[in-house]
């Protein structure tokens, strides 16, 4: 018994050592290019001598940087919105329709962009638009972009659409209302959060992309990962650690946003459902 | 007389190899209430939402007001609708619920609020406008339901097993509401339960609906002392059904059954008794400890379960031939407790048996 307790009291200790050991060790090079982004020295040297936004300032004025910001932004909002607008029907779909045929392929197909290797699926996608014309222009980036982002809206889209009790839109119709009017005004209303909540995600799966934008990006589009990756390749600028925790802080902010977003929602949707407590069969 | 406000004629409806509904024929009398009463899979919600305009028919046609609207749209039905799960708006407001559907019929803002205060008050829910679905108590979204759906005063409100999800308090709480309701309102009321008390508390008629079709319709007082079917009997009665044989139906609504050797004089039901084999409706108020009746019959049944219940103990005991009975006897005449395993004397009226066309469980 004694034993038992001791044994256990060890495994918990060393778990938890384990787990702080691991959290420190990934946390160590974000803290790194953190600080280092303050850094105001003429040489790299950690820990800095001398503090200051330079690199921020830096940053904010040079052309090429703002240029490459702006082009993530073009590239991945409407990645985001064109993944919104097949995955938000396509989920209608797979849940409205009889007899929906091999629904558990769609799925598939559907998270495949998450579960291929990135540089497999890059290099495919890379063959195929040199035979339709598509490698180095934004149509092209923003397609497969928009493929990285679907199985986010897939899945936010769908679980949301799940909670929201069917006979909400009977009630609506035999109330009067059209059908188009129940499922718009009722329906897709209250779905609403986590469309944007899905839109986020989507955006930030595109936005941070470094994979598929040098394999069909072409020589002129610049993003912003796409910027870091090279400026790696070319010269070590401090500067990219300024640009580097932007992108963190930046991504982490809207994620936490969204997930709490996401968060009040389905605490309100559920607590809704508990009442709407089903009886059995009849 | 009143009219019929609802026709139901020749309904069918079939799910791929299941019969849900088999040529089911019915008629709602204006400002009644009628409760649909069946066990699950029985097909009574399918055909409350064929009502509502959720469900097309395959065959057949349901007339409302003696106009054909089998294939019109539900929101052109003129018919309210109370779901199981109340089925509120989360993201409106009570009053925003119950002002939905005239929003939607275009009426004027003031209008509509003069309305929906009208309708809280109906429903007993004066102040809490203001309150979001999951700021109300069960009981509450239940009002708020009854009063979207009578809001912009159809003439028939169906009702989908509402007190399904409420405890037992609160339904017989609510069901007393919904007797007021229907008396205040003075529409017609179409409901839907498993619930037999409730369909017998509530409603002026029955309608037993069993595998898709209507098995026998009345007035729950004669379908529970005339149970017209071994089904009715058992299932909305709760009296004991055994089976016997059929000695011969006589001319004054009596007949002779022969059970275990003996020939007993029953009564017979509403339907006609013929052939070989009947059911035997024994009611627990035929069964009793002392003779009541000269031609009273003794048995001895084993008791295998006793329930007290305050003013009655129910017992289940095991009669030769007869199989399990129930009955209710009066706590206080019961001198000794009936010990489980013990044998018991009890009389059996046949005054008050009836016999029933033989069906099979």
């Amino acid at each position: 018994m004694l034993i038992a307790r001791i044994t256990r009291g060890l495994a918990t200790t060393v778990g938890s050592m384990a787990l702080i050991a691991i959290i420190v060790i990934m946390m160590i090079p974000v803290v790194v290019i953190v600080v280092m982004s303050f850094a105001a020295d003429r040489i790299v040297i950690f820990p800095p001598r001398h503090w200051g936004l330079d690199h921020y300032t830096s940053f904010v004025e040079s052309d090429y940087w703002v240029a490459a910001l702006r082009q993530s932004f073009e590239i991945s909002l409407p990645s985001a919105a064109l993944a919104l607008v097949i995955g938000v029907p396509a989920v209608f779909a797979m849940r409205n329709t009889r007899n929906f045929p091999l629904p558990g392929l769609f799925q598939a197909i559907g998270a495949s962009p998450l579960v291929i290797p990135s540089v497999a699926y890059a290099l495919a996608v890379y063959v195929f638009y040199l035979d339709v014309h598509l490698t180095g222009t934004i149509i092209g980036v923003i397609l497969i972009d928009s493929a990285l982002a679907l199985p986010f809206v897939l899945l936010i889209v769908g679980s949301v659409y799940d909670r929201i009790p069917r006979e909400l839109e009977l009630v609506a119709m035999s109330l009067g209302a059209s059908p188009t009017r129940a499922v718009v005004g009722i329906t897709l209303r209250l779905m609403l959060p986590g469309i944007g909540a899905a839109f986020i995600f989507g955006f930030i799966a595109a936005f941070d992309d470094a994979v598929f934008i040098n394999f069909v990006g072409g020589p002129t589009l610049e993003t912003l990962p796409k910027a870091i990756y090279d400026s790696l390749q070319t010269s070590m600028a401090p500067l990219i650690n300024a640009v580097a925790t932007i992108l963190m802080v930046g991504t982490g902010v809207i994620l936490s946003l969204a997930s709490y977003w996401r968060y009040t929602l389905s605490k309100r949707s559920s607590e809704a459902s508990d009442k709407l407590r089903v009886p059995a069969n009849g | 007389m009143n009219k019929a406000i609802l026709q139901l004629k020749g309904i069918t409806k079939t799910y791929g190899e299941a019969r849900i509904l088999r040529r089911v024929e019915l008629e709602v009398q204006e400002g009644e209430f009628l409760t649909l009463l069946g066990p699950s899979g029985s097909g009574k919600s399918t055909l409350l939402r064929m009502v509502a305009g959720f469900v097309l028919p395959d065959q057949g046609q349901i007339r409302l007001d003696d106009r054909d609207v089998s294939y019109v749209p539900p929101g052109e039905r003129q018919i309210g609708m109370v779901f199981q799960n109340y089925a509120l708006f989360p993201h409106l407001t009570a009053a925003e619920n119950i002002g939905y559907g005239l929003k939607v019929h275009g009426w004027t803002r003031d209008r509509r609020e003069a309305r929906v205060r009208e309708m809280l008050a109906l429903v007993g829910l004066h102040d809490l406008g203001r309150r979001l679905p999951r700021q109300l108590s069960g009981g509450q979204q239940q009002r708020v339901a009854l009063a979207r759906a009578l809001a912009f005063g159809p003439r028939l409100l169906l009702m989908d097993e509402p007190l399904g999800a409420l405890d037992r308090e609160l339904r017989i709480q609510m069901a007393g509401e919904l007797r007021r309701l229907h008396r205040d309102v003075g529409a017609t009321f179409l409901y839907v339960t498993h619930d037999r008390d409730e369909a017998m508390s509530l409603s002026d008629r029955v309608a037993i609906i069993r595998n898709g079709s209507i098995e026998s319709i009345g007035a729950p007082a004669s379908l529970f002392a005339q149970p017209p079917t071994a089904f009715v009997a058992s299932f909305f009665a709760g009296h004991n059904v055994v089976p016997v044989r059929l000695v011969q139906a006589h001319a004054d609504a009596t007949a002779t059954v022969n059970c275990e050797g003996r020939d007993l004089r029953v009564a017979t039901g509403l339907a006609r008794v013929s052939g070989e084999q009947a059911n035997l409706v024994i009611p627990r108020a035929a069964i009793a400890l002392s003779a009541k009746a000269a031609e009273a019959v003794r048995i001895e049944v084993e008791v295998l379960e006793r329930l007290y219940l305050g003013d009655v103990v129910e017992f289940t005991g095991l009669a030769p031939g007869l199989g399990r009975l129930v009955g209710n006897l009066d706590a206080q005449s019961l001198g000794e407790t009936i010990d489980v395993g013990t044998k018991v004397p009890v009389y059996l009226d046949p005054a008050r048996c009836i016999a029933v066309a033989f069906q099979d469980a």
